[in-house]
């Protein structure tokens, strides 16, 4: 029973029962005075009204039923607890804290709009007495059924049926009735008994809507007890749902029969003052209550036919629909009663205002839910899961495809390496880091361009280029504290705003203050908390050799010695990737030369590195592959050999007479500047030049030939590829 | 630098899919009482946060409230029952100020760029605000414990133990709504603004809520207006001292409730925005 085209029909099924109490509600002001009384009167939707809700909540606690097994048995006790802990009752709690009063206002303000002088006479009946649930009573029952169904179960494998023998062929009997054209008389049964019985049922409102008090109402426990019970045993039974399907036109058209007969004898609109009387006596009461009852179950089971029969294929618009069902249908009445009050005395027909109600609603509702709820913690709670705003951040490209990555490594900007595509690549392998055709823009700067780049298991990544280049925005979309314009950012497979793609992220970032009253072991406990399996804090100490300080507080630590706690942080949890922005900034060579053993020892056993640098040995020392970013765009990318011959160029600088044009005509001579005294030339064979500059002129002095920093190198290149 | 425990595993897709699985609800817990009790043992350590707002309160209380005014009760209008107003009063001076001063800690590590790491980490979501939040309450705790301690040594109060500890719990939960404001003005200001902005908040609210002085008539009816008004009404009403009840409870704990969910919620969503 539970492929997903049959989960797919249930949850439209589902979402269709929550939608229809919308409309329920919308038509209440028309042929009754709550919320208000409208001076358009309707005898067409008091018979929606009583259609609508004949079958809709039983409907939706069969399919509740359905899902509560599901989860129960395939994710477990604890897991389904905590689920529906988190998307029923923290809805029903928080639901009913912002919903009631301005609920009830709403019925309020329409009662008195509609009764300047009170209530009339006899319907006093009608109020509510006891805790106003408002419409969230149905999730109070829901949770109900949770503990009586887990209850039940629990007693009957621990006392009665430990082999579970029993539930086979229960299973079998329970089947066998279901298929027979009998199931719904025996479904029925139960309802039928506890109404019929009760003579103070308010007969054209079916199964009294238990909205007030916490103590729960015997006729809604056992109507929708019974839907919720058969939902549960319905996900054990495989023949049931095709029979469902093949019966779904026989079961409505009986459905529609039936309950043409229930208005038949009650009327097309309630009255109010003689609720619970049937004209014709008993024997017309026992045939109103047998044709309501069955009815119930024959519109369930020829709508969830139809549903299997029409919904089963996955179809977006309806699973979006089925999605935002929930929250429409938490917050809509506010809105609806609001709108019935406010349109009460206008002189317009019910055509036209009815529409306009459910119109309105659904908009205002719908637009909230997309922007508001979807893609936020209130998405997460209501449809267990948030929908990014944008686009999703993680598509099959970014889950580890290795042909995507390497077709968007190939698309470097014209400055781009020879061999800038010899990666590193293990097929076996995915990615730990992806940015696929990411771009960002702050105002009119465009921070980064159509960046593709990623990170493979276990190779050190150094990212370099000058300031304002790009690289800290592409960490920063890599950590989740950015979100791009366009493309897509991943780690360890996973959106980097999904804080479980994170569990496997290291980080130490530029310009962090750390708590400066806490000492460093104090730091590396409190992050090591979020890790899952994360080294001791005495392991991490031990690591990265920050013994003597490890007990001091953090604010009275040196510049270096607070980049080590922070590379102790980074590292404490174990992490599958390591981002380290600048790590040995300010670090004394010991420290230095610690922290490189420590970067080696990361990468053999297999932790992947991000490193963003302005030291060029470091790059020589520890990376595999550079990655260069200028002007928001990758430009070069490759081993360090290939970058090498990048800055084989070197800088001199001195002070002479020789002009600067004869210097330019020289061999080897790339570029050459004039500052006051002073000239600069960079050139690839720099020992060459400076014997030809010393020959050339005997007073020279103030000699000093440095290698290019990376940052001239990057500079140059960019402005090669503008 | 010995270590036995490889620090990573091989990196193929499965791995990477095992290694998202979210982690169990003991262990979130457990990184948020972490961060609790960090940032509390980190506000203790600070001298210019917690000293001033341990022992200020019960230095006013025992200036204003016991030795100055100790025998109001005598010739005031309001009889011995003052006393009790009094001792209400200045607790909730005493919850208010951990409160609204969160805000100069969550500015300084905004600052600091703490809030950016730790949005990198995975670190829980709201555990920096859940921590600060039972921070507050941690510190409001023991101010507020010291003045009880004080009032029941020192003052004439008439109101019961039973009282007096109502008054007490109410008044350490009644630390969020201001948390919410401190928070509201960590998000907004940077850490050396903030003690100024939060002075420009507590200083009015603490003369103007009428909660230790007797306020003109054009000022009584502003008072209102003031949370700690409010807090001071919850607290009071709920211990049923009735002589000083001018409002519901359950006003002012709506109102409560209110400026928690809207200013809180405001901080929350531009800290998510912002960091």
């Amino acid at each position: 029973m539970n492929t997903p085209d049959r989960l797919h029909a249930l949850d439209a099924a589902r979402g269709f029962a929550l939608l229809l109490g919308i409309v329920l509600h919308a038509t209440m002001s028309f042929f009754m005075f709550v919320p208000a009384q409208d001076v358009s009167q309707s005898t067409t939707l008091a018979v929606t009204f009583y259609v609508i809700h004949l079958f809709r909540m039983s409907l939706f606690y069969l399919i509740a039923g359905f899902f509560a097994h599901l989860v129960f048995h395939r994710h477990g006790l604890r897991t389904f607890v905590r689920d529906r802990a988190k998307r029923i009752l923290v809805p029903m709690t928080a639901g009913w804290v912002i919903l009631a009063p301005p609920t009830i206002a709403a019925v309020a303000w329409g009662l008195s709009r509609s009764f300047p002088d009170g209530p009339p006479e006899g319907t006093a009946a009608v109020a509510s007495q006891g805790f106003p649930l408002i419409h969230l009573w149905f999730l109070y029952y829901l949770c109900l059924f949770y503990v009586l169904a887990l209850g039940l179960r629990a007693g009957f494998v621990t006392f009665i049926d430990r082999s579970g023998a029993l539930r086979t062929r229960i299973d079998a009997v329970v089947g066998a009735g279901l298929v027979s054209y009998l199931s719904p008389f025996i479904l029925a049964a139960p309802t039928f008994t506890i109404l019929y019985l009760d003579l103070a049922w308010p007969v054209w409102f079916g199964i009294p809507t238990p909205d007030a008090g916490f103590m729960p109402k015997l006729p809604a426990l056992v109507a929708f007890g019974t839907a919720f019970a058969l939902g549960w045993v319905l996900h054990r039974q495989a023949a049931l749902p095709g029979l469902l399907e093949r019966q779904w036109l026989a079961n409505l058209v009986f459905a529609v029969g039936l309950t043409v007969v229930c208005l038949a004898i009650v009327g097309p609109v309630p009255n109010l003052t003689t609720a619970t009387v049937i004209e014709g006596g008993a024997m017309m009461r026992l045939v109103y209550t047998a044709c309501y009852t069955l009815a119930i179950w024959y519109w369930i089971f020829g709508l969830i036919g139809a549903a299997l029969r029409f919904c089963a294929d996955e179809n977006a618009l309806r699973r979006y629909l089925a999605d935002a069902s929930y929250w429409l249908y938490l917050a809509h009445t506010p809105i609806v009663f609001g709108l019935q009050v406010l349109l009460m005395s206008v002189p317009l027909h019910w055509t036209v205002k009815f529409p306009l109600i459910v119109a309105i609603t659904l908009a205002v509702l719908l637009v909230s839910y997309h922007y508001l709820v979807r893609p936020t913690f209130a998405g997460e709670i209501l449809n267990g899961r948030k929908y990014p705003r944008r686009r999703p951040l993680v598509d099959s490209r970014a889950s580890g495809r290795q042909d995507g990555s390497r077709r968007s490594l190939a698309t470097h900007g014209p400055g781009a390496l020879p061999g800038a595509d010899c990666l590193r690549v293990d097929a076996a392998l995915a990615p730990v880091a992806l940015l696929t055709d990411v771009t960002k823009r702050y105002g009119k700067t465009t921070a980064l361009d159509g960046v593709s780049l990623a990170v493979q298991p276990g190779e050190l990544l150094a990212l370099l280029g000058p300031n304002g280049a790009g690289k800290t925005t592409a960490i920063g979309l890599w950590l989740g504290t950015i979100e791009p314009d366009d493309g897509l950012a991943s780690v360890m497979g996973g959106s980097p705003l999904d804080v479980n793609s994170r569990l496997g992220v290291g980080v130490m970032l530029q310009e962090v203050n750390l708590a400066p009253e806490l000492h460093a072991r104090e730091h590396i406990e409190l992050t090591a908390s979020y890790y899952r399996n994360p080294l001791t804090v005495e392991e991490t100490i031990a690591l990265t050799g920050i013994e003597s300080f490890a007990s001091k507080r953090y604010g009275k630590l040196s510049t270096g010695q607070k980049r080590q706690v922070q590379f102790a942080t980074a590292v404490c949890g174990r992490p599958h990737l390591l981002f380290l922005d600048e790590p040995t900034v300010g670090l004394d060579v010991e420290a230095r030369k610690t922290m490189w053993q420590n970067i080696r020892r990361l990468l053999n056993e297999g932790c992947s590195i991000v490193l963003t640098t302005h030291y060029l040995e470091e790059v020589e020392a520890l990376a595999d592959r550079v990655a260069v970013i200028a002007k928001g765009r990758l430009i070069a990318e490759g081993s360090v050999a290939e970058m090498r011959s990048l800055v084989t160029r070197k800088q001199i600088s001195c002070t002479c007479a020789i002009e600067i044009d004869d210097i330019k005509g020289w061999s080897d001579v790339i570029e050459v500047t004039r500052e006051d005294d002073f000239v600069h030339i960079t050139a690839f064979n720099a020992e060459g030049v400076v014997r030809r500059l010393l020959a050339a002129d005997q007073t020279l002095s103030h000699l000093e030939v440095r290698q290019a920093s990376l940052a001239d190198v990057f500079t140059e290149l960019t402005r090669e590829v503008a | 630098m010995n270590t036995t425990h490889p620090v990573t595993a091989t990196t193929s897709a499965a791995n990477l899919a095992r290694e998202r699985e979210p982690l169990p609800i003991s262990r979130i817990l457990r990184a948020y009482l972490k961060e609790a009790k960090f940032e509390t043992i980190g506000a203790l350590r600070t001298t210019g946060f917690a000293i001033p707002f341990i022992v200020v309160p019960l230095a006013i209380y025992l200036l204003f409230g016991v030795v100055i005014n100790g025998n109001a009760g005598s010739n005031s209008e309001y009889g011995p029952g003052i006393a009790d107003y009094l001792f209400s009063g200045f607790s909730v001076i005493a919850v208010v100020m951990p409160g609204i001063f969160s805000g100069v800690i969550l500015a300084t590590e905004r600052d600091g760029n703490l809030l950016k790491l730790k949005r990198s980490l995975p670190q829980p979501a709201g555990a920096t605000i859940v921590a600060k939040v039972l921070m507050s309450m941690g510190v409001a705790a023991i101010a507020v414990t010291l003045v009880v301690i004080a009032a029941l040594i020192a003052a004439k109060i008439t109101i019961s133990f039973a009282q007096v500890a109502i008054i007490w719990a109410v008044l350490i939960v009644g630390t969020i709504p201001f948390c919410a404001m401190g928070l509201l003005i960590g998000t907004l200001s940077s850490g050396s603004a903030a003690p100024a902005y939060g002075n420009l908040v507590f200083l009015p609210m603490m003369w103007l809520s009428g909660l230790f002085i007797p306020l003109p008539d054009s000022l009584e009816r502003w008072v209102v207006i003031w949370p700690a008004f409010h807090l001071n009404q919850l607290a009071l009403g709920l211990a049923g001292v009735k002589q000083f009840s001018f409002i519901p409870p359950a006003i002012a704990g709506a109102v409560l409730v209110g400026v928690t969910v809207l200013i809180g919620g405001l901080a929350i969503r531009r800290l998510a925005r912002v960091g």
